[in-house]
């Protein structure tokens, strides 16, 4: 089933190569065959949602293929890697959606390149071998930025792509290090063999300090936001979705299944530094959020301040913590892709501007999409009901037993979120309205179905997620370190 | 029939809300209406079974959160606490301002928004009063602030409400931050959030862990409830409508935090640090706001440090361990602040939107049926012997002082003092607006008029509540030896002092409180009706402008929050946004490095100058170096170290000697 998911996204997008770019029935072809595809993605993951063992933390559904002497590829899923294969299933036709109608020029390769990215997301969450998970870690890379060149819209798009590549790829070098070292130790970069050799303390702490460094790049933790706000700003809306929905979570699931899985001593020898670092990037990122002008680069702000929570709780080794990070990482992935539509999609498209100060008293016009905006804001900030307010909560009750300052100062966030977001729910939709704006219409039927898509899992996991958590129980009992 | 009192006011909202388009103003009217009297209806019968017969219980739903020992489940308790203390007064006064809003609102052309607002809000508020652990109540905790912050921002063109609502949730937010380290303290140390496990573990706890825990619920109840220093959203929320002010600050949401206090007695009563804590902030908020009260000249805002002020006085009766008198206050305080806030905007209504009260006056003429219920109002809020506040307000002061402690005589004495402060805003209120010369303009004299039906209905009820509801359940709720609450509250027997407040006070201390009050009263009458010269007067002099300044700016809090607070944290995001992150980090990192490279090879380019000496130049100066290297170990017999050392030394030669062909 698996590589089902793998191939699906490749046939749809070889059977959009070879039509011709010149009328708006191909187009619209080409479109609908990229859409279907994914969901069909989407339907098959869900099927294999419904056939997963949650019995068992063993790998399921795994497949290997070596017919090939050179070519070892094996995959398989457990209860940490099926919600992210899920997430990533579920944002990938939200983001074709989300650029339906305003991409005008090289639309066949824009739609050819989220369907070979689903599959590379895909793969890094579902590879059982550190080497794959590196290649296809790396290899959503080019795409993005081909895309943020390409499709996207800021002047500075260039330089904002080329920082996101060298930072990523700076950071991934040396776990690149890390992993021939390890494949030289161990002899196999198998996860279920690395996950059984036993490394040295020594050894443990370099490694997970090259690891560290490719998935706090990822993450991503303060000093190195450089190229988030800017890769946000300057790609195109889908770009935006992708990145916050998914392509964070590469970190989330790399700590999990990397650092706390194979290096456990280190990663509990160098708990309190990372602690230290994710407060740090909460409380500044969340200062600094305050403060910006740009719609999308407030909400990409806004990200690294949730994914520092995150980090909170996978490092706090208790299983709330762990399933807290990882119930914040996906009602991460619903909400910030949602407000990325709200302001990079609704306004911008309407406003032709991101300036906050540009605009003022939607509400006049736009009474239904600000409902929705609101809800998202306020999700954002993590009102109970929602998915966000458990994750927090769950992660903060975890790091408490580690530490209880840490605890208390992650839990500034609650404040924090809440400037922030309000700020910028209230400034854009109360008001009078501003005179420089036309009187815009309200959403779309389109705009409002792909909202209304994203919020229905953030509240029905709000209230139900037992859902989620049953099948984690025993993939993340493993995961805690005695 | 519980969770019909629950879901029916969601209903109502729901469809008020959202399909309001189809059903219309008056649609949305009837059935916002028809589902909170329904819902009071339930609750009444409620009250029979739970409250008089005693028959509490609990409801389970289902599981919420179950990860490892953490097991939150939707469970909801309906015990004399939630049922007949909160759900009594909140229904009803919230349906009593469903009706009153109907004439009110009648002309705004969103009626429908605003019902779907107010029934929500009623919904979040039962919620909460009804949850089964701290999870559950969190969600209508932060509900009402979220609704509230709606509600603030009804008229959301006007830049004050803006201000406001942003402030009310922020703030609020302050308070629940406070909360939820309070849960996870709750967590490691219970392992469970349940009220049922916490409260029945609490007396085998170390203490100083419950005082940690009380004082974080403190915070949480503080921003609420707005005591000090978290108190300063709540003057501002006047901004909204006068029937959410209503709603809002006198019988719900700032009673919330109170709730939150009192339902986690069997906590607070092993932690004497907390009760202190608890007793101090409500003391001095109490005294603090009657204090701005005097000086306020915006109707609604004087109401608004009124409830401060009767907020502090229930706050100092948790800190005493009297949660049963607290909870009494909480009651007729709704019942005697909402008919105050309703009389208030039946005067804001029918006298041209005016608010200032200097420009009323003289209105006993025009209004005598809303003058009858602000004397009514303001009568009971003086704790006049017999009206409603008397059976609680007057008791919470000789409690206060029958401690026989440091705190308690603390609280007594602010507690006297903000008595007669009370009644002098209050008297100063009714003076200004109902009895001396008029102020306003003639037009607006001429189109006063007593307001409709729909406005008198509440105003009336209310103020048969607001006379008679205390001497009909004072003996239930606060006599001596009644066992009302049973388990759902909690007083150590250490802490009971009911017996000495009613038999060994020296009949000077239970009198001062309503010497206190006549006095401020006369006072008031007399000053602002008869001698209103002398009180220019007194305010005409440098020491006299700046007391007045003082306290109406309201004891400078706000602007400690502006210019210290929230301007340093945005200096500081700026700082980390501005010169971090787009500064130091850019230079050191992309930029730099880029740069570095970028100038590193112009440089190196530079060297190649075309000129023979040059060339010559690097030649003699390459062989030097070379024939150094070999010979320096044998010129110079050292070790390893000073080998490192003269490399160093050679190379800093080399960049001397090369640095002006760099440039």
């Amino acid at each position: 089933m698996i590589q089902l998911l793998l191939i699906i996204p490749i046939i749809g997008s070889l059977l959009i190569l070879p039509i011709q770019e010149n009328s708006i029935k191909n187009e619209n072809k080409m479109k609908t065959i990229a859409l279907s595809t994914s969901l069909i993605n989407l339907l098959i993951s869900i099927l294999l949602w419904v056939a997963f063992d949650t019995s068992t933390s063993e790998y399921q559904f795994i497949y290997e293929f070596n017919k090939l002497s050179f070519c070892h590829f094996n995959v398989g899923i457990d209860g940490i890697s099926l919600y992210y294969v899920l997430l990533t299933t579920f944002i990938t036709p939200i983001a074709i959606l989300s650029n339906y109608k305003n991409i005008y020029k090289n639309i066949k390769y824009f739609l050819i390149s989220f369907l070979i990215l689903e599959t590379l997301q895909i793969a890094v969450f579902v590879v059982l071998d550190l080497f794959l998970f590196y290649i296809f870690f790396e290899s959503v890379l080019p795409v993005l930025f081909i895309i943020i060149v390409v499709y996207g819209s800021g002047e500075n798009r260039i330089r904002s792509a080329l920082l996101f590549f060298l930072y990523t790829l700076a950071g991934s070098l040396f776990m690149l290090l890390a992993i021939l070292h390890i494949y030289s130790n161990v002899g196999s970069t198998d996860f279920q063999l690395i996950s059984l050799s036993e490394i040295s303390l020594q050894s443990q702490k370099i490694l997970w300090l090259a690891f560290f460094l490719a998935f706090a790049v990822k993450t991503p933790l303060w000093p190195l936001t450089g190229w988030l706000y800017r890769a946000h700003a300057d790609s195109p809306l889908a770009g935006s979705i992708l990145l916050a929905g998914t392509i964070l979570k590469f970190a989330t699931y790399g700590y999990l299944r990397v650092l706390i899985n194979f290096l456990p001593d280190a990663s509990n020898y160098f708990g309190p530094l990372v602690q230290t670092i994710a407060i740090v990037t909460l409380i500044y990122s969340s200062l600094a959020t305050i403060i910006q002008q740009d719609t999308k680069s407030l909400i990409a702000y806004s990200s690294i301040a949730h994914m520092s929570v995150v980090i909170l709780g996978i490092f706090s080794n208790t299983i709330q913590g762990i399933e807290g990070a990882i119930l914040l990482s996906l009602a991460h992935g619903f909400v910030s892709p949602a407000l990325f539509i709200c302001v990079g999609g609704v306004i911008y498209e309407r406003t032709g501007t991101r300036i906050i100060q540009y605009i003022r008293g939607l509400v006049t016009y736009m009474p239904v999409f600000t409902i929705l905006f609101f809800i998202f804001t306020l999700c954002n900030t993590g009102i109970p009901l929602s998915l966000n307010f458990l994750g927090e909560q769950l992660s903060l009750i975890g790091i408490w037993e580690k530490s209880p300052i840490i605890s208390a100062l992650g839990a500034t966030g609650i404040v924090l979120s809440a400037c922030y977001s309000v700020y910028l729910y209230n400034r854009i939709s109360y008001g009078v309205y501003s005179p420089h704006l036309k009187p815009y219409i309200d959403i779309t039927r389109q705009e409002f179905n792909l909202l209304i898509a994203l919020l229905i899992p953030t509240i029905v996991l709000g209230i139900l997620p037992n859902v989620i958590l049953y099948s984690i129980h025993l993939p993340v009992s493993t995961l805690l370190y005695y | 029939m519980y969770l019909s009192i629950l879901i029916l006011p969601l209903l109502g909202s729901i469809v008020s809300g959202l399909m309001g388009r189809k059903i219309g103003v008056s649609g949305s009217h009837i059935i916002t209406c028809t589902c909170l009297i329904l819902s009071s209806i339930l609750a009444s019968v409620a009250f029979y079974e739970v409250g008089i017969c005693g028959s509490p219980l609990s409801i389970h739903l289902n599981s919420w959160i179950d990860s490892e020992f953490l097991s939150i489940s939707w469970e909801f308790l309906f015990d004399q606490l939630t049922d007949c203390s909160m759900f009594i007064p909140v229904l009803y006064i919230s349906s009593l301002i469903h009706i009153f809003s109907t004439d009110y609102m009648s002309e705004d052309p969103h009626n429908q928004r605003f019902f779907s607002y107010l029934s929500l809000f009623t919904f979040f508020m039962l919620l909460l009063v009804s949850g089964a652990n701290y999870f559950v109540m969190f969600v209508g905790w932060e509900g009402i602030g979220v609704v509230s912050y709606l509600l603030i921002n009804f008229w959301f063109t006007r830049l004050q409400a803006n201000k406001a609502a942003i402030l009310a949730l922020t703030m609020n937010r302050v308070g629940d931050m406070g909360l939820s380290i309070g849960f996870f303290a709750l967590f490691a140390l219970f392992g469970s959030i349940d009220y049922a496990t916490v409260f029945s573990l609490a007396p085998f706890m170390n203490e100083t862990a419950i005082t940690i825990i009380g004082l974080l619920l403190l915070t949480g109840a503080m921003a609420k409830s707005a005591q000090i220093p978290l108190h300063s959203w709540l003057p501002g929320s006047m901004e909204g409508p006068t029937p959410v002010s209503a709603l809002i600050h006198a019988a719900t949401l700032v009673t919330a935090g109170l709730y939150l206090l009192v339902r986690s007695s069997p906590l607070l009563e092993y932690s004497s640090t907390a009760l202190l804590v608890i007793t101090l902030v409500g003391a001095s908020t109490a005294f603090f706001a009657a204090t701005c009260g005097l000086v306020q000249n915006d109707l609604k805002r004087i109401i608004a440090f009124s409830t401060i002020s009767q907020l502090g006085y229930m706050v100092m009766a948790v800190g005493l361990s009297q949660y049963n008198v607290a909870l009494m206050h909480v009651v007729n305080h709704a019942f005697f602040k909402a008919l105050l806030f309703l009389g208030a905007g039946a005067v804001i209504h029918s006298f041209a939107d005016q608010q200032d009260v200097r420009r009323f006056g003289g209105l006993i003429n025009f209004l005598p049926f809303t003058y009858t219920c602000m004397l009514v109002g303001s009568l009971s809020l003086l704790a006049t012997p017999y009206l409603t506040a008397f059976y609680s307000k007057d008791l919470i002061i000789e409690l206060a002082y029958a401690q026989y402690s440091f705190s308690g005589t603390y609280a007594f004495i602010l507690g006297s003092l903000t008595a007669g402060l009370t009644a002098f805003y209050s008297f100063r209120l009714i003076s200004l607006v109902f009895l001396t010369v008029p102020n306003g303009s003639r037009n607006a004299y001429l189109n006063a008029h007593e307001a409709n039906l729909a406005v008198i209905i509440p105003l009336f009820i209310l103020a048969l509540f607001s006379i008679f509801f205390g001497f009909v359940f004072s003996d239930l709720f606060v006599g001596i030896g009644s066992d009302f609450f049973a388990n759902s509250l909690f007083i150590h027997p250490n802490n009971i002092s009911i017996i000495e407040a009613e038999f060994s006070l020296p009949i000077f201390i239970k009198l001062l409180p309503a010497i206190l009050s006549l006095f401020g009263a006369s006072l008031a009458i007399l000053l602002y009706h008869y001698t209103p010269n002398f009180v220019i007067e007194l305010t005409d002099n440098s020491i006299g402008r700046k007391i007045y300044t003082f306290l109406n700016g309201k004891y400078l809090f706000d602007v400690v929050y502006n210019n210290y607070i929230i301007s340093g944290g945005l200096h500081l995001g700026y700082m980390i946004s501005k010169v971090l992150d787009r500064g130091v980090i850019e230079l050191v990192g992309p930029y730099g490095l880029s740069n570095t490279l970028t100038n590193t090879g112009i440089n190196i380019g530079k060297l190649d100058t075309g000129v023979v000496t040059t060339y010559s130049l690097y030649i003699t100066l390459g062989l030097l170096s070379l024939l150094f290297l070999v010979f320096a170990p044998i010129l110079i017999d050292t070790s390893l170290f000073s080998e490192i050392r003269l490399v160093i030394i050679y190379l800093a030669a080399l960049v001397l000697v090369l640095s002006p062909s760099l440039k």
